[in-house]
């Protein structure tokens, strides 16, 4: 459970990166399948207009506005300047590492980064699709995510694929859709 | 007729009138509000069951008599979280039915949904099972007074 709770932190920080085009009445869909074989499985779908309502919230539990980022593991000055410099480049592949263990690619392309990840010999598989507009909201605000402008990002979001994760441990899938989905045992 | 059992008649027919409007719009009133349903069910031999039906008016003037605390960081806390009650709020009425989660490890289930005028979250494990049905005006009372 602990891992599909770790998934849940990851899925709401990546669901609330996601960009859009469209009206309140699309939904954001979060499911996570643990694939231990004890079939726990993790269902959320809310309407986009209510996730971006409810993002801002956040802000008064996170010491008044904002969630802290550790310096010491992320250095949110350095990366944005990274990524000033890929928001204003052309499309194309930035990074591409391949060694023994597995094949590591992002790139930007029609209003999105891209992260491709293929573990080798089977491993994990992760595909993550962040709208531009979404990684510039949340980095625009110091050493701090701003949630404001991240429900505004999510608000013009458009529908699609946001991430899945495949790994041993479980099955990530984050994506928005223009209706909600009927629970998965009470479908035909 | 004489002119006192003409009055008498009309005070009469008036209560009556009024007796019936007032019954009328409290049936409305009690229908429109619903009920709050809570059940619980014990599934080992001699467990015990619990059914309960309140009716949301009873709900809903709870709401509106109970204070909310005088607490300086909850209400700090409250004007925070006011514009996402808001949003829930508004949106609540004009979803259809939906389960918005649904949560299954270790032989126990966790579901939160929308169904008709209500609001259910059902728990269901190897031992038992409890369902609470509030209708969504109750929850958007709360939310609004929350809110204010």
């Amino acid at each position: 459970m602990k891992k599909i709770l770790g998934c849940l932190v990851l899925a709401c920080i990546t669901g609330g990166a996601a960009r859009a085009s469209a009206s309140d009445d699309r939904w954001i869909h979060v499911r996570v399948d643990d694939a231990d074989g004890a079939g726990g499985r993790v269902d959320i779908q809310v309407p986009i207009g209510m996730v971006s309502g409810l993002l801002p919230a956040l802000k008064g539990a996170q010491s008044r506005g904002s969630i802290r980022v550790d310096r010491k593991r992320v250095d949110l000055d350095e990366l944005r300047g990274y990524w000033n410099a890929v928001r204003t480049a052309k499309d194309g592949e930035y990074v591409s590492v391949r060694d023994d263990d597995s094949d590591v690619r992002i790139s930007k392309s029609g209003g999105f980064v891209r992260l491709n990840v293929d573990e080798r010999g089977g491993g994990s598989r992760v595909r993550m699709k962040i709208p531009l507009e979404l990684v510039d909201a949340a980095l625009a605000n110091g050493d701090t995510f701003d949630f404001d402008a991240i429900g505004k990002a999510l608000a013009i979001a458009p529908a699609g694929e946001l991430l899945t994760v495949d790994d041993d441990d479980s099955h990530v899938r984050i994506w928005i859709d223009t209706q909600p989905a009927a629970a998965r045992e009470d479908r035909p | 007729m004489k002119s006192g059992e003409r009055l008498a008649l009309a005070v009469i027919l008036g209560l009556g009138v009024v007796a019936c409007g007032t019954a009328g719009a409290a049936a409305y009133a009690w229908q429109r509000a619903g009920s709050v349903r809570i059940a619980i069910h014990e599934t080992r031999p001699g467990g015990d069951e619990l059914s309960l039906r309140l009716p949301g008016l009873l709900l809903n003037a709870a709401i509106a008599l109970c204070p909310i605390p005088a607490d300086a960081e909850f209400n700090a806390r409250l004007h925070d979280v006011a514009p996402a009650l808001r949003a829930v709020a508004s949106q609540l009425d004009t979803i259809p039915d939906v389960v918005f989660v649904d949560v299954t490890s270790e032989g126990s289930t966790v579901r939160v949904e929308k169904s008709g005028p209500d609001l259910v979250i059902r728990v269901a494990s190897a031992e038992e099972s409890v369902e609470i049905a509030v209708p969504l005006g109750s929850v958007r009372r709360l939310l609004t007074k929350l809110e204010a």
